[in-house]
């Protein structure tokens, strides 16, 4: 049973404060969505918990099974089980999504041999071309191309907790009822615990979340089951957003 | 069977040049000394006008352009003592399978041993009786590689043939303090093809190599050539290599370079056949204090001519790359299409990179392009990687090896190409400190 915790955390760059006191605890098998507007903070916290250069954690904690995750790099919070799907996947020239396999403190231990070829068995549900697996990683993809690479890794990689930053942005319809249906099997078969990223629900139609966190301003404002989800999608985020309060009430007055 | 050079035949003529450093110069690289080498008259009477001719031209220096950004004023030409008899011969332990490829090995620029085949012909010009052409030595580094190259290689392709395994040339070291002068022609006639590889291996000793290797692409030849260059690190190295490539030639060379203190290779690729091509890449990794130093030039004199050429390096703790590099398009050669990239990968803050990229064009009717750019490695990739469980010093390696990989997976001769990719991951892994 995995759990991560993030209690109080505030973030910072070297310019502003973005995470503000966010509460958030995320076990096996769960699916929590945090949903909020453009430049709410809502990547920054994704980056936060895998440790990227350029925050400084100010206040508050992220522990993963009881361990302190602030002090660590980001390789060693993958290597304890957390995992994060980029919004924007990097390219890299010449290096291969499967020396990744080779080199992860992740990838099963059973040896690259296997894990290579469980990536080829994986590849050929979510649509991966062949190619895609010796290129170089993301190299020349496109944005759904590379979301489908993101969701073999994560599947192949087998952590814990996978934090989705916009999994679902670049995917059409198709890929992105094969990407969401995967990682509910996940979640369903192999009990891992997902922090779902996203402005939109529809990916939730088929990753169907647990708990809802609408999120504004670095932090969450309320927290819902599905339902808040749906409410989201009819109605945005007005209702949230203090600046938007006041021009509403300035358009009243007009 | 009468070759005929690209390049018109010159003589040797004696240029007294206004730049020279009357502090600097030789008095121990002198016609004299030729005597001790051995040659027939012809040979030797070409040496000691090289030998005359090397006070002629202007000593290097770092105020001329050729040698900026060199630590070329630290360079004293008479500690280093010529090597003027056969040393003997090392335990030459080839860790290769030697039946897959011809071999020839020198050591301090003598000849040792060398393969022979009916596809090709390699003499000692020491024992050729009659006089051949041997261009003119364009400045001091060639007149004093010919005054003093004791045993020149040539190595003949004759029109049509086609030589079935790669030959590698195995350039060893043995004295100290010494100056090594190895000079190889490579002459392949008409519609013929060969592999070449050169070595300039590594070894413990203080030395100085002025290396000359001349190419001739005939008229419809392939040839491939790597240089591996894996001097020692007390080695300064100030290495030419010359590319003349015919009508409808093809020359694919890769250069790999790790070794030296200073090792500088100045590269001229002439295209002077109509429809000539020519491909040269390189790939280098500097440390601690190297210095490499690379100076090309693509030369298009005829028309619908081809060059292509991509140099990456990597540059690590204190040490230094320069690049500079020149496409020249003659008024003659319309259709002409040439590229140069520089690319380098910076591991440190403490590396430094000059790369200079130039374009001399005097025909409208061509496409012509350079670029050229220095780079740390890239925090998001890194963070990408680090992000899937690989740990900061394997992620920077994957990087590394990445960059290098387009030129590594394409380099022009098979057989080698895993020992190279085998020395440069040894480097690599070698690394002491990385960036957090």
């Amino acid at each position: 049973m995995a759990e991560l915790q993030i209690k109080d955390l505030h973030a910072r760059t070297s310019e502003a404060e973005i995470l503000k006191g966010v509460d958030v605890t995320v076990r096996s098998g769960e699916v929590h969505a945090i949903m909020g507007p453009n430049g709410s903070g809502k990547s920054t916290l994704s980056h936060v918990l895998m440790g990227r250069p350029g925050y400084s954690i100010t206040q508050g904690e992220i522990t993963l099974d009881g361990k302190d995750l602030t002090g660590l790099q980001t390789w060693e919070r993958a290597q304890l089980g957390l995992f994060l799907a980029l919004q924007y996947p990097v390219e890299i020239e010449g290096v291969p999504v499967t020396s990744i396999f080779e080199t992860s403190e992740l990838a099963s231990k059973e040896g690259y041999r296997e894990t290579l070829q469980d990536a080829k068995n994986e590849a050929e549900l979510l649509g991966v071309p062949s190619d895609h697996l010796s290129r170089g990683v993301n190299l020349d993809m496109s944005g759904g191309e590379k979301k489908r690479l993101e969701t073999l890794q994560l599947v192949t990689l087998k952590p814990s907790i996978a934090v989705l930053d916009e999994l679902d942005s670049g995917l059409d319809v198709d890929g992105l009822r094969i990407v969401s249906n995967r990682v509910e099997r996940l979640t369903k078969e192999n009990g891992l615990g997902v922090l779902v990223i996203t402005h939109y629900s529809r990916l939730l139609e088929e990753l169907k979340p647990d708990h809802v966190h609408v999120f504004v301003e670095g932090k969450i404002v309320a927290s819902g089951d599905s339902q808040l989800a749906e409410e989201l999608e009819s109605d945005g985020y007005e209702k949230w957003t203090p600046s938007t309060e006041t021009s509403v009430t300035l358009g009243g007055l007009i | 069977m009468v070759y005929r050079y690209p390049d018109s035949m010159k003589t040797i003529v004696i240029v007294h040049s206004a730049k020279r450093h009357d502090s600097e110069g030789t008095n121990l690289y002198t016609p004299q000394l030729v005597q001790e080498l051995e040659g027939h008259d012809w040979l030797q009477k070409l040496r000691r006008d090289a030998a005359d001719g090397v006070n002629a031209f202007s000593y290097p220096s770092h105020e001329d352009e050729e040698w900026r950004y060199s630590p070329i004023d630290r360079l004293e030409l008479d500690q280093f003592i010529p090597v003027l008899s056969k040393p003997e011969a090392p335990d030459t332990s080839f860790d290769r399978q030697s039946d897959e490829l011809y071999t020839i090995s020198t050591i301090d620029g003598f000849l040792l041993e060398y393969d022979q085949a009916d596809s090709f012909r390699i003499s000692s010009i020491s024992n050729i009786e009659e006089p051949i052409d041997i261009e003119a030595p364009e400045d001091i580094l060639s007149s004093i590689n010919l005054a003093f190259s004791p045993d020149p290689l040539l190595i003949q392709v004759p029109k049509g043939s086609r030589v079935e395994k790669p030959l590698v040339i195995d350039h060893r070291w043995a004295k100290d303090g010494a100056a090594c002068f190895p000079l190889v022609r490579i002459e392949v006639e008409e519609n013929a093809q060969i592999e070449i590889v050169e070595i300039f291996h590594h070894s413990e000793v203080t030395s100085l190599v002025i290396p000359e290797t001349k190419i001739y692409v005939g008229n419809g030849s392939n040839v491939n050539y790597q240089q591996v260059q894996n001097l020692g690190t007390n080695v300064w190295q100030l290495g030419s290599l010359g590319v003349s490539v015919g009508q409808q030639g093809n020359f694919d060379g890769a250069i790999a370079a790790i070794g030296g203190e200073y090792a500088r290779l100045k590269t001229n690729c002439l295209l002077s056949g109509r429809g000539a091509s020519a491909k040269i890449s390189a790939i280098y990794h500097g440390d601690g204090n190297q210095i490499l130093d690379f100076r090309t030039q693509q030369e298009h004199v005829d028309r619908d001519t081809q060059s292509e050429l991509l140099f990456k390096g990597i540059l690590d703790e204190a040490s230094t790359s320069i690049y500079t590099g020149l496409i020249r398009v003659h008024n003659e050669a319309s259709g002409t299409n040439a590229f140069q990239t520089n690319r380098t990968l910076k591991l440190c803050e403490s590396a430094w990179a000059e790369s200079v990229p130039n374009l001399e064009i005097e025909n409208n009717d061509v496409k012509c392009s350079h670029a050229s750019t220095v780079s740390p490695v890239d925090e998001d990739q890194r963070f990408y990687l680090e992000s899937r469980g690989v740990p900061t010093r394997e992620a920077e390696k994957l990087i590394v090896r990445g960059f290098l990989q387009e030129i590594v997976s394409s380099l022009p001769v098979e057989e080698i190409n895993g020992w190279i990719a085998d020395l440069f991951n040894k480097k690599l892994d070698s690394r002491t400190i990385y960036e957090q």
